[in-house]
């Protein structure tokens, strides 16, 4: 996130905890995709997705008081609080066979994107998800949060409480496996 | 530089170079990079997801008022489908109970003091009926009603934290009952609630400010090794539970792990030492680590290992072990053999961070109770980090069976 990018946030945050709702507005314009996609990625379900994004807002509007900018940052606290209601969901369905994930339904519409190239990017991103399915945990944990949420290696080090070295490292270590994976399937390079 | 450091610099570029110039810059790895950056640009490309507008409109329209009306525990989430969801309170507003003919002739304020003590009583009767009921009882559910009422009065941050850890606790003691008892099959509803209590202190807790956080941490820590010693002495009686009591544990399970490495992680960053936590904890919780009968023990001190690893088939989570076992140390007087295996032990579901090696401990050379769900990374343990450390590598273990004991690479026997 760039510095002013960062002042943006910071300014957002002040007005928000002084009940400003444009400032609340405005953090859930810049971070509702992210939080979606996050939730997304991890739940498999466009439906369940939006209700863990609301109820992650919901939550930030409660508890934005108690937030300290002296501990992780914002979007790193944002997260916790998406990873944490990603949980109660997940639990609350956990008497249920995990939801398939819909790829060809979360694409964004075809309008205006060549067929072919609609397809090849689903078909991509199946495979891509059917690769993560074999990287550890903690590796597709360091992917989601890097790539679905958008985040940089330091917030993704805050989110999963882990040193910025051991993202990297992990993050290495899971773009080389992703990379032998799809080779090995036929989608790489 | 490493070929990870050399994608680092290319990911990072710090000096704004074209592609070409950083692959430049690391001829001995260009082909390799080459690779991985396309291969991060077409992720990068693919897995971002976006809301549609409406939704996001709507999502934003209901925020706003939320944020107007600084209230927003009392908003209902609009559901996927666009329906407003429907709080119980809602919906007992929009539909009043009649009042009988015979009360309308009394003042609305001695209605309203009949109607509050008619609760209270009804209330009483029903936490007095439950108090203290089990699992199999007909009065659990109440129990746990009752429960969810009186902990709505915890007030501060900080009280819910304890309060939540305190019914979680309680739970807890509730499952070590029906499992001594041979219950622990009926034990989901008390399975579910230990996970809720256990997953809103950890949520309260994240919010504490810094000096309550690492005071409320002790106690966090200390009912997580409780859970875990718990669970970890159900041993073989997990693989009989029905699969609703089976997901619940490993729900409540998957959040214990979670919750433990960040109270240990919260507690070591603030100069004290998890170990302390354990053994200056106060009753009620410290009853809870001790061992149930014919269980396993609750280390309750850190261990040393070193020897050679053993190697073990891969036979899930039955490994056979081959070769001489590791052994460690554990509180000074109790030996604990451990076996060592590479499985693929799936955690409680797609939210749950780590999957990692699970080991075997074995009490004296007694089969003894797969540690399965453990949440320890290599790192965490201070491990060799590599995954790929040679299986018959020496190595010296410092901290790690404070509940959960050593999960290991082991490269598996040919």
């Amino acid at each position: 996130m760039a510095q002013a990018d960062i002042e943006q946030v910071r300014t957002w945050v002040a007005l928000a905890r002084n009940g400003d709702p444009e400032a609340i507005g405005s953090i859930y314009e810049y971070y509702s995709d992210r939080i979606y996609s996050y939730a997304y990625s991890k739940l498999g379900d466009p439906a369940e997705a939006e209700d863990v994004t609301q109820q992650v807002f919901l939550k930030m509007i409660e508890k934005l008081d108690g937030f300290e900018w002296q501990g992780p940052g914002f979007a790193s606290w944002l997260f916790r609080i998406a990873h944490n209601q990603i949980i109660d969901t997940v639990r609350r369905h956990s008497r249920h066979p995990q939801v398939p994930m819909d790829v060809l339904g979360s694409l964004p519409s075809t309008d205006g994107i060549d067929p072919p190239k609609y397809a090849e990017r689903a078909d991509f991103l199946y495979q891509l998800r059917t690769a993560m399915l074999k990287l550890s945990d903690l590796q597709a944990q360091v992917i989601t949060l890097k790539y679905a949420a958008e985040l940089s290696n330091s917030e993704v080090a805050e989110v999963m409480s882990r040193s910025k070295n051991a993202v990297n490292s992990l993050h290495y270590e899971a773009l080389k496996n992703l990379e032998k994976h799809l080779t090995q399937s036929g989608y790489f390079p | 530089m490493s070929q990870e450091e050399a994608l680092r610099y290319c990911l990072e570029n710090p000096d704004g170079l074209s592609t070409e110039e950083m692959l430049n810059r690391f001829p001995q790895y260009r082909e390799e990079l080459q690779s991985l950056l396309a291969l991060h640009g077409r992720v990068a490309h693919v897995l971002p997801q976006t809301l549609s507008p409406e939704r996001r409109a709507a999502m934003k329209a209901r925020l706003m008022t939320a944020a107007s009306n600084h209230q927003p525990s009392s908003l209902a989430p609009i559901r996927s489908n666009g329906h407003l969801a429907v709080s119980p309170a809602d919906r007992a507003a929009s539909h009043p109970t009649p009042i009988p003919l015979r009360q309308r002739s009394l003042s609305a304020s001695r209605r309203a003091w009949r109607l509050v003590a008619s609760l209270a009583g009804a209330f009483l009767l029903v936490w007095f009926l439950s108090s203290s009921a089990l699992p199999d009882s007909p009065f659990y559910s109440a129990k746990l009603a009752t429960e969810d009422v009186l902990l709505n009065f915890s007030g501060a941050p900080a009280a819910h934290v304890y309060a939540d850890l305190d019914l979680a606790n309680t739970r807890l003691q509730d499952l070590r009952t029906m499992f001594l008892s041979g219950k622990l099959a009926q034990s989901g509803s008390a399975l579910d609630n230990y996970g809720r209590h256990l997953d809103r202190a950890g949520s309260a807790w994240n919010d504490l400010p810094t000096a309550e956080r690492v005071q409320a941490s002790r106690v966090l820590y200390v009912s997580t090794v409780a859970g875990h010693g718990t669970f970890a002495a159900f041993g073989g009686t997990v693989k009989q539970l029905p699969p609703d009591v089976e997901s619940a544990l490993l729900g409540a399970t998957s959040i214990l792990d979670e919750l433990g490495e960040s109270s240990s992680q919260a507690l070591k960053a603030a100069g004290v030492d998890p170990d302390e936590a354990l053994q200056s904890a106060g009753q009620p919780v410290s009853a809870l680590l001790t061992p149930l009968p014919g269980s396993l023990p609750v280390p309750s001190s850190t261990a040393g290992f070193s020897g050679s690893l053993p190697t073990v088939s891969p036979a899930g989570l039955s490994p056979t072990p081959v070769g001489t076992p590791g052994r460690a140390d554990i509180a000074g007087t109790q030996t604990a053999v451990l076996y060592l295996a590479q499985t693929a032990v799936a955690a409680g579901g797609s939210a749950d961070t780590p999957v990692v090696p699970a080991a075997i401990i074995v009490v004296q050379g007694t089969p003894g109770t797969p540690l399965a769900h453990a949440q320890e990374t290599i790192a965490a343990a201070n491990f060799p980090p590599s995954p790929t450390s040679p299986p018959n590598e020496t190595v010296a273990v410092p901290v790690v069976p404070t509940v959960r004991p050593i999960m290991l690479p082991v490269t598996p026997s040919p």
